[in-house]
């Protein structure tokens, strides 16, 4: 609202400012939310549009188109930047122009062909009706068609032909797109922006960039079918159990945040790098007060000498405070730090060159050739090793970036993001799941619509601001099996075997199942929670407590994701029928019972 | 056309009508619309296509050939043709078999636009009906 009122009092603001107001106008008033992507869900052979009002699932190892309509982004974006209308208005008319004159040169054949036959002549009449529904349907295009026609018809046209008034329009249409053209640069050049598409995979393990066909030039990830039939037990399932302590071990340092990750690392290169030119200052102060040296130095040679430990010692200042200042800082504004790195090995190189300078200053008196050799061989070296941290940090970043949750700042890094104006943005983009690596029921496929800003400084990356976002949730659709390993708790029937001690009341055993689940399209309580399956159970009892374990089988019930089971099983090498239940939680939690060997 | 003898006004448009090679445009009523359009498709008119002659018939009183066009409107089968004839303000004949064609309704506009298309449709309307 705020931005409007300016637009309509002609306040022409920076672009700083205008980010400001957009903010703010994007608070107060309502943005026109109308869709402007559009998925198309292709599974099996059938395709399907998932409406914004319906649940957003789709199936874990389909395709999935998402169609952009042009004419709803250009609205979004005009109704949050009011003063990129202009542009869009130039090139409403310049594509209306284009579009007509599609028309002239095959209109024009025909009007100068001196012999003519029906058939010639029924194409002509077509397409001259068609390019005038053209002109009639839109209204730049109609009204410069009156315009054009008007001044035509100023003089008196008798005897000319339709195809002198053509070619009059068509000319007059070439010169009105010239024209436009060169009015659409120089707006251009205030109100640049471009529009990006981006899509990201997101789940516990990490988020991962997702490539999409026309939108960017990342290769696919290794390819990946979700089996729908599993029927073997995996080598994980096997271990899981006693994987259980370490893995968790490894999700608790996996969570630490990137920042945590940065600092740490930071803090590792610059510590060490700290302590190298701390040496160098003593050694240099140490240098300088030797009376030895003293006695053979030259005045300019002690100013040089002053001046080249100041600089010393000023970067060893630099890197105190900025290793001091990490611990409170909050990774933000990454390009910043990144120039903060290339500063810091601007200033190693100079220094670099000032030692350089001197030790070939001092080279000149023998007697202390060899100690100030000593002396640049010891700096070149500490300075050499910052440069080379400085330098390598923000490739360590990039690799950090990829595999962690920052993916905002991910859009930023990245130049295979493609950036489009709206006047070639392509229509629509493809991602086929199966090749956006290992994925499991429940992952997130986030697909966003980017504007970007660029920057009117060199290295600060663009603005980049969220048009329209989409969040996928991949799920198996329809009958799967799973394999399920777990515990069960298992009680016996009393009047078969008689090696069973019947002290005990319930036996744990381990087990694996063989489960039928169906996927649902249409909720997410069912699939996230209710999750229910039916199948068979295979478990390893030992009911007679002698250390071997049994043989049994039956059918089992499962539900909230495994984590409840109920089923009825045979001791095939007991010949006992039992029921057991099963609580699928981590069953290394120490005090638990477990079934004691006689 | 004469606002007031229907006989005389019968009589002008029959021997239009009679000619062949020739686009004949019909305006109906005398509106401010109207009167603005009325030059455009003069000037429309003036223009040859391969021998083929457009003229333009200002029929300022619709009611004065009310039975013969709604006769010839109602045996066409061209877009709008079957709309109530109080509703149409502009249409063509076809030049060899003379069926209306063409025709824009009171809520379409006469631009240059509107009318050269429907000088066209009824220039086409013979070729693809023999």
């Amino acid at each position: 609202m705020i931005y409007q009122i300016l637009n309509v009092l002609k306040i022409k603001l920076p672009f700083s400012q205008k980010i400001i107001f957009f903010y703010l106008t994007f608070g107060i008033a309502t943005i026109s939310n109308c869709q402007i992507l559009t998925i198309t869900e292709r599974s099996k052979g059938k395709s399907r549009v998932v409406e914004l009002e319906s649940k957003q699932i789709v199936d874990i190892n389909s395709g999935i188109t998402v169609s952009i309509s042009k004419k709803e982004l250009i609205q979004n974006i005009v109704s949050k930047f009011p003063d990129y209308s202009e542009t869009y208005q130039f090139q409403e008319r310049i594509e209306a122009l284009r579009t007509a004159l599609e028309f002239q040169e095959i209109l024009l054949q025909h009007l100068e062909k001196s012999v003519i036959n029906i058939r010639s002549r029924e194409d002509f009449l077509k397409l001259m009706l068609d390019f005038l529904e053209v002109v009639e349907n839109d209204p730049y295009l109609s009204s410069r068609y009156e315009e054009v026609n008007d001044n035509y018809f100023l003089v008196n046209r008798e005897g000319e032909s339709i195809s002198d008034q053509s070619q009059y329009i068509f000319r007059n249409l070439e010169k009105d797109l010239e024209i436009l053209l060169k009015e659409l640069e120089s707006v251009k050049k205030d109100n640049e922006h471009y529009i990006s598409l981006v899509a990201y995979k997101k789940n516990g393990r990490g988020d991962d960039r997702v490539h999409v066909e026309n939108f960017d030039i990342y290769s696919e990830r290794e390819y990946h079918t979700v089996q729908r039939w599993v029927t073997s037990i995996s080598e994980e399932q096997k271990n899981n159990l006693a994987q259980l302590s370490s893995f968790a071990q490894n999700i608790n340092q996996k969570r630490l945040s990137i920042s945590d990750q940065l600092k740490q690392l930071f803090e590792e290169y610059i510590f060490s790098s700290i302590d190298c030119v701390k040496n160098q200052v003593l050694g240099i102060e140490m240098f300088l007060e030797n009376t030895k040296v003293q006695r053979q130095f030259s005045e300019a040679m002690r100013v040089d000498g002053n001046i080249l430990l100041d600089k010393v010692k000023a970067y060893d200042e630099v890197l105190d405070i900025f290793s001091k200042s990490i611990k409170k800082w909050e990774i933000t504004t990454p390009f910043e730090l990144k120039i903060q790195f290339k500063e810091l090995v601007n200033q190693a190189s100079s220094i670099q060159i000032d030692m350089q300078d001197f030790q070939q200053t001092i080279a000149t008196v023998d007697a202390l050739k060899d100690e100030v050799n000593e002396i640049k061989q010891d700096v070149e070296e500490c300075l050499d090793e910052i440069k080379g941290i400085f330098e390598s940090i923000p490739h360590t970043w990039d690799a950090l970036q990829v595999q962690q949750s920052n993916y905002l700042a991910n859009k930023q890094f990245s130049e295979k993001v493609l950036i489009f104006g709206t006047e070639n943005i392509p229509d629509s983009g493809y991602i086929n799941l199966k090749g956006t690596g290992s994925r499991e029921n429940g992952d997130e496929l986030e697909i966003e619509l980017l504007l970007r800003l660029p920057s009117s400084q060199k290295d600060i990356p663009d603005h980049v601001i969220s048009i329209e976002k989409r969040v996928l949730v991949m799920h198996l659709i329809g009958a799967r099996s799973e394999i399920v390993v777990g515990m069960i708790i298992a009680n016996p029937d009393e009047k078969s075997a008689s090696e069973i001690d019947f002290d005990r009341k319930f036996y744990f055993a381990p087990s694996a199942s063989l489960l039928l689940k169906v996927g649902s399209r249409n909720s997410f309580f069912y699939n996230e929670f209710l999750d229910f399956g039916i199948g068979l159970n295979l478990a390893s009892t030992d009911f007679d407590t002698d250390g071997s374990p049994e043989f049994g089988t039956g059918f089992i019930v499962t539900g909230f994701k495994d984590i409840l089971s109920l089923g009825i099983n045979y001791n095939v090498t007991l010949e006992t029928p039992y029921w057991f239940f099963g609580v699928n939680l981590p069953f290394n939690i120490p005090g638990l019972p477990i079934n004691r060997i006689k | 056309m004469p606002t007031d003898d229907p006989e005389l006004a019968r009589i002008i448009f029959q021997s239009f009508i009679e000619l062949e090679m020739m686009i004949l445009m019909v305006i109906l009523g005398d509106t401010e619309t109207i009167r603005q359009a009325l030059p455009k498709a003069d000037n429309l008119a003036t223009l040859m296509d391969h021998n083929m002659q457009r003229w333009v018939i200002w029929v300022r009183n619709p009611i004065i050939l009310k039975d013969e066009f709604e006769r010839r409107l109602t045996a066409s089968e061209s877009e709008n043709a079957d709309a109530p004839y109080d509703e149409i303000k502009c249409f063509c004949f076809s030049p060899l078999n003379d069926l209306a064609s063409g025709v824009i309704l009171k809520n379409g506009t006469l631009s240059y636009s509107s009318l050269n298309r429907s000088f066209f449709k009824a220039h086409l309307h013979d070729i693809s009906n023999p």
